[in-house]
């Protein structure tokens, strides 16, 4: 047998393994194979026709990841509701960037403290003013506190 | 490559199906316009001549029964609905027009597979692994395993050709290419499934010893 003569049997005895494997595929699906098809054919829009592997059904999806969902926020949430609450957040942050009692208060003041503030700091200047106007008109001169304090 | 021209011509004049044979064209027309007709008894002569191939087609390239049947019903519907409302003209490009909507089918089925990798590794693992039934002979099994794992378009040459049963010719029309390249795409892809139960056989044989 020639090398030509011998590829053409092989090509011819695979052809022929084939074509029985394609009448196995075709033979497969049963009796109600074209009924299915048919129907399904007509459906409008298409939907699949069951045939006889039905498929597993999948209606406990919703139901597990609605079980999944509540314990996931059970676990994130459980936590956070045991945590202590803790209220007037903004003095700690004030106190947690290292201000005095003094600077928190006026910081959080009314603007009326606000002025009443300012209005104590004019008095405290007139009386610093009217002190030295004094010590101007007695003459004295004092070379430190302790001297000025004697002489008034 | 002469001999295989020679070889696949003679069967190209012969003709091998229904559809190829004189005559057979006009007939298969004539069904197709009475079924564009709205004639129920025309559909159901259409179903039976190609469901079982469209899902064998299928079947060869998705490994997977159920599967298979869903894309065979998907198909028909496509079709009645083309050929129903008349976008299908006939023009004696049934059988071609046919095969690349079950083509197309089969590779967007492939697609959404290949988005699920998990799911193709288990259904073609479950498909090409199972143990063969009663009815199932291991030569069948083998030549199955084989022919999955040739490359894609070796796949397709072998499903279009054997399993969907098409000529040369009406694949050369529904691929757009030329018949001697199809032809020694085929020869190829016949020589690597020798190869390959070449050597599956040698394998067994060295376990067997």
């Amino acid at each position: 047998m020639s090398n030509h003569d011998k590829h053409h049997h092989e090509d011819m005895e695979m052809e022929h393994r084939l074509a029985s494997l394609a009448d196995r595929e075709r033979s497969e699906p049963d009796a109600g194979f074209e009924a299915r098809v048919e129907h399904a054919m007509r459906a409008e829009p298409f939907r699949r026709v069951p045939g006889r592997r039905p498929k597993k059904s999948t209606a406990w999806i919703p139901f597990v990841t609605a079980a999944c969902v509540g314990i996931m926020g059970y676990i994130v949430w459980m936590p956070m509701m045991n945590r202590p609450v803790v209220k007037d957040t903004a003095p700690a942050s004030v106190a947690d960037a290292g201000l005095g009692a003094f600077d928190a208060e006026l910081m959080l003041s009314s603007f009326d403290a606000m002025d009443t503030l300012v209005a104590e700091g004019e008095d405290v200047g007139e009386s610093l003013e009217y002190l030295e106007l004094q010590l101007e008109l007695d003459g004295y001169e004092s070379g430190s506190w302790l001297e000025l304090g004697g002489a008034l | 490559m002469s001999a295989v021209n020679e070889d696949i011509s003679g069967r190209l004049v012969t003709g091998r199906h229904p559809a190829d044979a004189p005559g057979e064209a006009e007939v298969l027309a004539a069904l197709v316009a009475r079924a564009a007709s709205g004639e129920q008894a025309a559909w159901g002569e259409l179903v039976g001549r190609y469901a079982r191939r469209v899902y064998a087609l299928a079947k060869s390239r998705l490994h997977d029964p159920d599967q298979a049947e869903e894309v065979a019903q998907s198909v028909f519907a496509s079709v009645f609905q083309h050929v129903s409302s008349g976008r299908y003209a006939e023009r004696g490009q049934f059988e071609p027009w046919l095969f690349r909507v079950t083509m197309n089918r089969v590779r967007d089925e492939v697609r959404r597979r290949s988005r699920r990798p998990g799911l193709t590794l288990v259904r073609e693992s479950d498909a090409l692994h199972e143990a063969p039934g009663e009815s199932e002979t291991d030569e069948i099994h083998r030549l199955r395993d084989a022919v999955a794992s040739l490359g894609e378009a070796d796949q397709e040459i072998i499903g279009l050709r054997h399993h969907a049963g098409l000529e040369f010719r009406a694949i050369a029309e529904m691929l757009g290419e030329p018949v001697g390249t199809l032809l020694a795409r085929h020869h190829r892809a016949l020589h690597k499934l020798r190869a390959i139960l070449g050597s599956a056989a040698s394998a067994a044989g060295a376990r067997h010893e």
